[in-house]
């Protein structure tokens, strides 16, 4: 079957918003969720509705996947060397991940449900660099995060910590 | 508010996997920001283990933790006889030590001055930082040595090591139990040593030091496996 399918072979997907939207496959395919979609359900042509990603998110995650086609598919292994080398986000990357926090939210929510584990990863670490450095203050106003400790107990976490922050 | 935000914070494997590509220091402050972010920090084997809290299975194939641990400080020794692979406690190397691996031993060099109990913060009796282990996986055997002036650090192997000891924890050496020991062996006699000094005068000094090894104030320490 892998032989008879042409690149540029085309699928639709319909967002949570009603909106088809027509990619190659190659591209969809990044999402393990619809790679394993398309190979549960055979080429019938029809439509795959994608009910947890808007329209405005799906072009991003589609953005990415365009420019991350041909790399290597994702496995299921924790390869060590894939790892590795992706200490650092890559400049296109970095580029791609300057939108508000709300989409930047988004992105990881979508990457989290259609399972590209290589864009939930350039999300999270996009957020990790937001946290990294900061002041647990500063890092709660960062993302309205509320802060629900008694004084008690905060005083003895930070105690149990302090040494780290030096 | 930005309701994605709220969302994904909501989903504590996102969290998760957030808190995992911070730096193992970040790792440790980012308990204060909330409960749920705490207790995630507590209990999440993978964060556990990158924060040398929770031992990594020697024999196990490399988790995300393990490339995790690499990719923080990549310190990895290979031990001599079997092919276990460990990573040192970025936290030695924080203190300006120096670490060095040969003859299936790996040694790490610790320096008085360098010591981080001489802060307030690390002083704490439960400050977290004490049961990380020294090594990832955790090593089970410990040898501790003080070296003395009158020998070259490489030259005290053998005929001029002096007052080497040997610990054995079966649950893993913790970097708790290296301070309590280097405390008791060797920081304890060396602040001794320069009380003592003080009270003597210079030509003192000199005609004890003709007659002796004097202590270097160096220590060095040899997880074996």
């Amino acid at each position: 079957m892998a032989a008879s399918t042409p690149a540029t072979q085309m699928i639709t997907l319909t967002t949570n918003d009603g909106v088809d939207m027509t990619i190659e496959r190659q591209v969809a395919e990044r999402s393990i969720l619809i790679k394993n979609l398309l190979e549960d359900v055979g080429e019938t042509g029809e439509a795959i509705p994608i009910p947890n990603v808007s329209e405005p998110v799906m072009r991003k995650v589609i953005e990415w996947c365009e420019q991350h086609k041909k790399d290597p598919p994702a496995s299921n292994d924790d390869d060590s060397d894939s790892r590795k080398k992706s200490t650092d986000i890559d400049e296109w990357d970095q580029k791609f991940m300057q939108v508000d926090q709300e989409m930047l939210f988004e992105i990881i929510l979508a990457a989290n449900y259609l399972d590209i584990k290589a864009l939930l990863d350039v999300g999270c670490k996009t957020v990790a660099n937001m946290i990294k450095g900061k002041s647990p203050e500063e890092i709660r106003k960062t993302f309205n995060i509320q802060n629900d400790f008694t004084p008690e107990e905060e005083d003895q976490i930070r105690r149990e910590n302090e040494w780290a922050e030096e | 508010m930005s309701s994605s935000v709220h969302h994904a914070f909501s989903v504590i494997e996102l969290v998760a996997l957030i808190l995992l590509q911070l730096p193992l220091i970040d790792l440790f402050r980012v308990q204060r920001v909330c409960s749920r972010w705490r207790n995630i920090v507590q209990t999440f084997r993978s964060i556990q283990q990158v924060l040398f809290l929770r031992g990594l299975n020697r024999y196990a194939r490399p988790s995300a933790a393990y490339t995790s641990i690499h990719k923080l400080q990549g310190w990895f020794h290979k031990s001599g006889q079997s092919s276990v692979i460990y990573a040192i406690n970025p936290l030695i190397k924080r203190q300006g030590w120096s670490c060095d691996h040969r003859d299936g031993e790996t040694e790490v060099r610790l320096h008085q001055q360098h010591w981080f109990l001489n802060r307030r913060s690390y002083d704490r009796p439960n400050a977290s930082w004490r049961g990380m282990f020294v090594t990832q996986p955790p090593t089970k055997r410990l040898k501790l040595y003080r070296v003395f002036r009158g020998g070259m650090f490489y030259g005290v192997r053998g005929n001029e090591m002096r007052h080497s000891e040997e610990f054995v924890d079966e649950g893993g050496i913790t970097l708790g139990f290296l301070a309590e020991k280097l405390e008791e062996l060797v920081w304890k006699p060396v602040r001794a040593q320069e009380v003592e000094r003080k009270t003597l005068s210079a030509r003192e000094i000199r005609a004890r030091l003709e007659g002796y090894l004097d202590f270097e104030d160096w220590a060095y320490i040899g997880f074996v496996e």
